[in-house]
């Protein structure tokens, strides 16, 4: 697989901001980075994962909250262009190869039930939540909370979009039971208890923007690739029994961690929409008990241990992945509060004027002190200051 | 054995907007509501365990028999006469 060129990224980013030079709405908002001159691996590789997300978008069906002044089939057409579409299509096997595939690992054997039983016993041996403990000692939780939030729309917007693919098709009775756990995530049929539409009401209540990808221009790497490994495992039946490892260690590690967050917004934010916390702490203990009784052991039992041992594979993959964007995020926070000293929070527009992505990598100096965006947490006064911050943080310059 | 069956096979039993199916039970025929009291799964489609339990078949939470004949919008069938009509 040949690897994925600036030039062809540039192709790419040219005819994705050719669709948004009508100012769409921010669902089809599909623009990517530009490299420039300057060789920054670390931008190079945050582009590759911004494109990589485009690729996958599009395979979802995306609408509005509200109807666009000039109507609604104009931007909608030209998001899902079929030429388009294949441009995105044609580069992502590429992207995959190179930003994913590296992150599969061998696995850890092939004793599925012993893999669950020191799964389970590890995530429930686990600490405190260490972000949540972070937030407790800080005064300024709410902006660390923000970034929390926008940092993990790129996925939670639309939840369960990428099982969803993994839900078609003919295999069994676990199909059935994986379609049971997708009802769910999908509200079992009522809108307001839509899962995506829970965590819209979590964001509206630290006064966020909920639209799907409209807080795109401050996704970081780390969130982009966490978006990316879960979505590239859906796209391919290929990959069915790490998706089934993907929903074994999500399932069970999610309880926990909505867990601590829906006490951790009882106790600080109490006016807050925790629901969606508060959702995920109770059901995924019913879903990690049908992944695990009705998905995994009887698939295994009738295929054999070589399906067990890729069914770990995917809930190493998922597990890696969580636990680098969480430590990444823990990080951000923790280099802004170290930092010389900055403006808490963001201004309301990010996309519009987009502002240049920098990374810690970058020549900073070269920016002449220039303000800088760093997610949602806050501006640094100082480009320069931006060094001190985890290597896939992204800056936006403003101004 | 258990005593109790479910009416899964039998089509959708509607009564003033709620749902129902059948459970026989010994000598006893009732009409329960075909919703779950967890997440509204479908009851009809679940099982009785070997507790005499309904087992829903949306997340498997089980329901003792007794205790569901037990509900406000529970129907016990009576038997009428042949020549009733």
């Amino acid at each position: 697989m040949n690897a994925v060129t600036p030039s062809a990224l540039a192709i790419l980013a040219e005819r994705l901001a050719g669709s948004a030079k009508a100012a769409p709405p921010a669902v089809y908002d599909s623009r990517i980075d530009i490299a420039g001159e300057a060789k920054d691996p670390a931008l190079d590789l945050f582009i590759k994962h911004q494109a990589l997300m485009r690729c996958y978008q599009t395979r979802y069906v995306l609408l509005p909250s509200q109807a666009p002044a000039g109507g609604l089939l104009g931007p909608m057409h030209r998001h899902y262009d079929p030429g388009r579409l294949q441009a995105l299509q044609a580069i992502r096997p590429a992207l995959e190869a190179e930003l994913i595939e590296p992150l599969v690992g061998d696995g850890a054997g092939s004793d599925v039930a012993g893999y669950i039983e020191a799964m389970l016993a590890a995530i429930r041996g686990a600490g405190e939540n260490p972000f949540t403990a972070f937030l407790a000692t800080t005064e300024r939780r709410d902006d660390h909370y923000r970034n929390f939030l926008v940092q993990s729309s790129p996925d939670l917007l639309a939840e369960a979009s990428a099982s969803a693919l993994g839900v078609a098709g003919e295999f069994g009775e676990p199909q059935s039971a994986l379609f049971r756990i997708l009802i769910d995530e999908f509200g079992y049929g009522s809108y307001g208890k839509k899962h995506s539409i829970l965590y819209r009401a979590a964001m509206r209540g630290f006064g966020l923007d909920d639209e799907y990808n409209g807080y795109w221009p401050l996704f970081d790497t780390e969130a982009l690739r966490l978006h990316n490994v879960i979505h590239w495992l859906f796209q391919n039946p290929r990959n069915l029994f790490k998706q089934i490892g993907f929903l074994l260690y999500a399932e069970a590690a999610y309880q926990r961690s909505t867990q601590a967050h829906y006490r951790y917004l009882t106790r600080f934010n109490p006016s807050v929409d925790a629901r969606y916390f508060g959702e995920h702490a109770h059901i995924d203990l019913h879903h990690s008990r049908m992944v695990i009784d009705e998905v995994v052991t009887p698939l295994v039992a009738k295929f054999g241990e070589a399906v067990g041992a890729e069914v770990i594979v995917g809930a190493e993959l998922t597990r890696a992945a969580f636990a680098r964007a969480g430590d990444h995020l823990l990080a951000v926070s923790q280099a802004f509060e170290a930092g010389n000293g900055g403006t808490w929070g963001f201004a309301g527009d990010v996309r519009e004027p987009l502002g240049r992505a920098v990374t810690p990598s970058a020549d900073l100096a070269s920016l002449g002190g220039a303000q800088v965006q760093v997610g949602a947490v806050g501006v640094l006064h100082d480009a320069r200051d931006l060094a001190a911050f985890p290597p896939a943080t992204i800056g936006r310059v403003l101004g | 054995m258990s005593e109790v069956w479910i009416g899964r096979d039998l089509p959708p039993i509607w009564r003033d907007g709620v749902e129902y199916f059948v459970v026989s039970r010994r000598d006893e025929l009732f009409l329960v509501p075909n919703r779950c009291p967890h997440r509204g799964g479908p009851l009809k489609f679940g099982y009785v365990n070997e507790h005499d339990e309904l087992v829903c078949p949306m997340h498997g939470n089980a329901f003792p028999i007794e205790t569901l004949l037990k509900g406000p919008q529970v129907r016990r069938l009576q038997e009428l006469p042949t020549d009733a009509a």
